[in-house]
């Protein structure tokens, strides 16, 4: 009996402590929709912070928005003040569409106290460009076929059937590419890239980064450069492509079938040739290693 | 120049001079003092509600002796019409001079349509937009260069949500003292300060410092976002190892 006493005293102090681990906030939100339309000729600018922005396609010829705007604090009265600090701006300049989250204090005002957030859903026309940029939060475009501009800190990529050109400047910020049909240039620094089924040519610039990069038939041209960064290649079928690889002070490991001849201690080379009429994929890197998987 | 100005002047400093008494100085200073310690205390002193039971007391006395009673203030009898009769002529003027026709003056220009109002300044609050309660694509109102549809107003929403404590407490971790080791060690202006390989390092350490402190200030005092709070650990190990990386070259 004192031991099944001693157990549920043990277990109750455990469920206390476990509830005791954690902190409740007040979230207090605001919630906008805009629509705004749209025709050919007009991009849509977008300039977030602390916001997760998703942009999906619509076959409507108006651009729609809907925001929450939140503010968190434990405290009710402090997340009321903070939520509207909030500046939530949507306006068309000649041929640019501007919207634009950010948390904007008055001079002599105190900064929130409270986790601000932005959740934004815009639903875009097909064709219609976008320029996205983003600090602190996250990004998920998919099935537009107009050219994309991307610029992260902090701000994690989630991309997926992009058919126009795209282009990235990712820093802190982990960028992830599904079926991307167009021309594809990115700028990593401190940033993970993984990138499958593309079907264009890509061009990647990576620093202190990871490159993930999942190649197939479909593949076009693909221009690596990275420094301090690992290279890994996801490639079921080499022969469908042309390689040269080239490492200062990293590791090579590729298949048998690659050509290392030339290698020293300080560069390692790695070349394949195919088919004259192939597209090619061109890697080198400064202090980072260079893998083939297959 | 004024005549006999320098007898005046050494007149003046053979004028006897005199000095307040020394306890003067004293007392005003106590009663300075005494004022200020005064209004402290009135401050501090406790105030005192009366027993509701008074209250009870009072109006039974009052029921008892009704002449104690405040007295309603009575208006003669007169007055009441005249007062209703002139607020209704007033409002009968201003109606007939409102709703009057005017004649139509064929050579008067038509008075200008009301300005739309601006937009909202960078740092105005959100703007308030008339809600459209209909189904179709909402109307289009221009302003200059500008154009946007009817929406509805923001509503505002409440909820809550729990926060690991696990999570804050990371978001909230002081910095490493040790941090400042090369800082301190570098303004002694070693030799090894001045290698190329070691400015590649700090560069990339102080990068790095810059990135985490943003990172900080972005996840706030509740932390509630796993993803950026797992970016700022890895950030902190990659300073770890630049540090070691440093100290070892030190």
């Amino acid at each position: 009996m004192k031991k099944i006493s001693l157990i549920v005293f043990l277990m109750a102090g455990c469920g206390v402590g476990c509830a005791l681990a954690q902190t409740t906030l007040q979230v207090v939100g605001k919630n906008i929709e805009k629509s705004v339309p749209w025709k050919p000729g007009l991009e849509l600018i977008v300039n977030g912070e602390k916001a997760d922005i998703t942009v999906i396609p619509t076959d409507s010829a108006y651009i729609s928005i809907s925001a929450e705007l939140s503010a968190k604090h434990p405290n009710l009265d402090t997340a009321q003040t903070d939520v509207n600090t909030w500046q939530f701006i949507v306006t068309t300049v000649g041929k640019k569409i501007y919207l634009r989250a950010y948390v904007g204090v008055l001079a002599g005002k105190r900064v929130p106290a409270s986790n601000m957030k932005a959740q934004i859903l815009i639903k875009v026309p097909k064709n219609c460009p976008v320029n996205l940029s983003n600090r602190f939060g996250r990004a998920r475009l998919e099935q537009l076929n107009g050219a994309v501009v991307l610029s992260g800190y902090f701000c994690r990529f989630d991309l997926q059937e992009l058919a126009g050109e795209l282009h990235i400047e990712s820093e802190h910020g982990s960028v992830e590419g599904r079926d991307l049909k167009g021309l594809v240039d990115i700028r990593g620094k401190r940033a993970e890239l993984i990138l499958q089924r593309t079907s264009g040519d890509c061009a990647i610039q990576a620093e202190y980064g990871t490159v993930h990069f999942s190649t197939d038939q479909q593949t076009g041209n693909v221009r690596i450069a990275g420094q301090m960064t690992d290279v890994t290649l996801h490639a079921p079928d080499s022969i469908t492509h042309n390689y040269h690889l080239k490492t200062h002070y990293g590791d090579l490991q590729v298949p048998d079938r690659f050509d290392v001849s030339g290698s020293s201690d300080s560069e390692r080379n790695a070349t394949f040739k195919t088919k004259n009429d192939r597209p090619t994929i061109d890697i080198e890197t400064s202090f980072g290693h260079i893998k083939i998987k297959q | 120049m004024e005549k006999n100005s320098e007898n005046l002047t050494k007149a003046i400093t053979r004028l006897p001079e005199y000095q307040p008494p020394d306890l003067l100085w004293h007392n005003l200073e106590e009663q300075l003092d005494y004022e200020q310690n005064l209004e402290s205390l009135l401050r501090e002193m406790p105030t005192y509600a009366p027993p509701a039971a008074m209250w009870d007391q009072l109006s039974l006395k009052i029921a008892k002796a009704p002449e104690l009673a405040p007295k309603p203030r009575r208006t003669q009898p007169g007055f009441k019409w005249i007062i209703a009769a002139l607020l209704l002529a007033l409002a009968f003027s201003i109606g007939f001079w409102k709703l009057k026709p005017t004649p139509a003056v064929p050579s008067e220009k038509q008075a200008p349509t009301p300005a739309i109002p601006d937009l909202p300044k960078i740092n105005d609050a959100i703007a308030q937009i008339v809600p459209d309660n209909r189904q179709l694509a909402p109307p289009i109102k221009k302003i200059k260069n500008t154009t946007y549809a009817l929406s509805p107003p923001p509503r505002i929403t409440l909820r809550k949500e729990v926060v690991d404590d696990r999570l804050i407490m990371a978001g909230r971790q002081a910095d490493d003292p040790n941090y400042e080791i090369i800082e301190r060690l570098c303004l002694e202006a070693l030799p090894v300060c001045e290698e190329p390989k070691f400015k590649q390092l700090k560069a990339e350490f102080d990068h790095l410092s810059t990135a985490h402190d943003d990172l900080k200030n972005a996840l706030g005092d509740f932390a509630d976002d796993p993803e950026l709070v797992e970016q700022l650990v890895e950030i902190e190990h990659a300073r770890i190892q630049i540090l070691q990386q440093l100290v070892t070259m030190m």
